[in-house]
């Protein structure tokens, strides 16, 4: 496979360690969390597997572009709303996320309009720019923040009050029957693979979905998802875990660095994370974007006529955000993601009933 | 970037900085009467005085030009506490710095650049320096010449990767 799809995928992950992911699996984790994301490596493998499978078929298209070619109308309008809505609704999940936790950690004096300001300024630039450069982005600041990522990775594993009992502890709690919400929550983190329905505008190249690939991203999903879940138990023991708000914080503010200019992880961990976020977020809103675009276009564009149509999306992904950022507490915040996570088996299905149909469609052409 | 980095720490988040840096920072800013990126906006200007006056004067006077600048001006303010030693340090930090830029027209660009991240640095804080560094960088890959994105990493170096195997 191309980089660039590990690229996505890995995104995808990095982002859910930080967001409210941990604190869902946390809700369960004497109560069976550990089954269900033993569960959703596997269903995240298949699904990344099935999506991965059916777009090399058609390179160089993406989804809007497939279903307009080899499904009835009415059925693509509502696959690409539904689907729009999805992506936006993630990116959205993860720019309330980060304000909050900006708010609260990093400063605590500043609006809430202005973090949220500052955030979709940049985003709406990103939604803006071409898919290409999109990924180009992607891999340069992904390159430039890896090693600070592995520092801290290894920071964390090698710290003295790391409490390995902890751990065992909580690994011990296999026996329980596998919860939905922590299911599908450990699936999300698989879901990088989805962004392929845009990005796969830019894969030209017929490109093939190998054993190896799939070891790839199953390895790298197993790592990040015992990261996830392991690190906070390790710093934060097992028993209180739960009470935590944002338990990835909690565990990095208890490391620190003797002769760094910086003393506290914590500051050098939000502000690596800002940058993923930013490039999450810009994932999620380009491809929401794009689908929207598709849903709203009745015919081919001309060039020349000015076309006020990405503007207004962009003002309504911006009415939508501060709306939302402003009305939201954290708690209710947290049960509307474990909502969204819980639809998420319906996003399943749905997308893969569209590739069937999609399928059907360009055969019987 | 060194600049912005001032502003957001003295304004926004001297707790980021060990207790001791912090401490200096904010010692040597006792008695600057007005808040730091005015500051900062005002030394970068002089230093870009300097340097622009010392390419275009002659050789004789330059040396002359740039003593009075840089030694006795700096001196006397952060004697007339106009601004902080720090801040004088990092004023000729950026001016070193863009003596190192080997093409003169790639240090007018930086200079926009950097001015464009001290002025988010100044409304967003340390939130602002980071986005507005990412936000270089998508700047950086979108634009486009004949075709082909400024900024972008070739991975293997491969012919066809110099072809572009996503186009």
């Amino acid at each position: 496979m191309n980089r660039f799809f590990y690229y996505l995928i890995l995104i995808n992950m990095i982002t859910s360690v930080v967001a409210t992911n941990p604190k869902i699996l946390f809700q369960y984790s004497d109560k069976g969390a550990i089954p269900s994301m033993l569960l959703a490596v596997g269903a995240g493998l298949f699904f990344t597997y099935a999506v991965a499978t059916f777009f090399n078929k058609f390179p160089g298209k993406g989804l809007p572009e497939l279903l307009n070619e080899a499904s009835p109308k009415w059925f693509a309008k509502c696959i690409l709303f539904y689907l729009s809505v999805n992506f936006y609704l993630a990116g959205l999940i993860t720019l309330i996320t980060y304000t909050h936790i900006l708010k609260l950690f990093l400063s605590p004096e500043m609006s809430i309009y202005i973090i949220v300001f500052s955030f979709v300024l940049f985003v709406s630039f990103g939604i803006l720019m071409k898919t290409r450069s999109v990924l180009y982005t992607i891999e340069i600041i992904l390159i430039l923040f890896a090693p600070v990522f592995v520092y801290i990775l290894i920071k964390a594993y090698a710290n003295p009050i790391f409490d390995w009992d902890a751990v065992r502890v909580a690994m011990m709690q296999i026996n329980h029957p596998p919860e939905l919400s922590s299911f599908t929550t450990a699936t999300f983190i698989f879901m990088g693979s989805v962004n392929l329905v845009i990005f796969n505008r830019v894969f030209t190249k017929q490109q093939k979905f190998s054993s190896k690939s799939l070891l790839t991203v199953g390895i790298i999903g197993i790592v990040i998802l015992f990261t996830l879940y392991f690190v906070p138990i390790g710093f934060g023991g097992f028993d209180r875990i739960k009470d935590l708000v944002y338990p990835w914080i909690s565990a990095t503010d208890s490391m620190r660095m003797k002769f760094g200019l910086v003393e506290r992880i914590i500051f050098i961990f939000m502000l690596l994370f800002l940058g993923i976020a930013l490039l999450s977020i810009i994932i999620h809103w380009h491809i929401a974007f794009h689908l929207l675009d598709n849903f709203v276009r009745k015919k081919q564009r001309s060039q020349k006529k000015f076309n006020p149509t990405p503007y207004l999306i962009i003002v309504l992904f911006w009415m939508l955000a501060f709306m939302a950022t402003l009305q939201l507490s954290e708690y209710q915040l947290f049960k509307y993601i474990t909502v969204f996570d819980n639809l998420l088996p319906i996003f399943f299905l749905l997308l893969l009933l569209t590739f069937f149909v999609v399928n059907r469609g360009a055969q019987s052409k | 970037m060194l600049p912005g980095l001032y502003v957001a720490f003295t304004s926004y988040n001297p707790e980021i900085l060990r207790i001791e840096l912090a401490l200096s920072v904010a010692g040597s800013r006792i008695g600057v009467p007005y808040p730091s990126f005015i500051e900062v906006i005002l030394m970068l200007i002089f230093i870009e005085f300097l340097t622009e006056a010392s390419i275009r004067l002659p050789k004789a006077v330059s040396a002359t030009a740039t003593t009075v600048g840089g030694l006795i001006l700096g001196t006397a303010l952060t004697e007339a506490a106009l601004a902080s030693n720090v801040m004088i340090i990092i004023v000729a930090l950026v001016a070193i710095a863009t003596f190192i830029i080997p093409v003169n027209e790639m240090s007018f660009a930086i200079r926009i650049g950097r001015t464009s991240l001290l002025i988010f640095a100044t409304l967003f804080g340390l939130i602002g320096l980071t986005l507005g560094f990412l936000g270089s960088i998508m700047y950086l890959t979108n634009k486009e010449s004949f075709g082909e994105t400024y900024l972008r990493i070739y991975w293997k170096n491969q012919k066809q990767e110099l072809k572009g195997t996503t186009k």
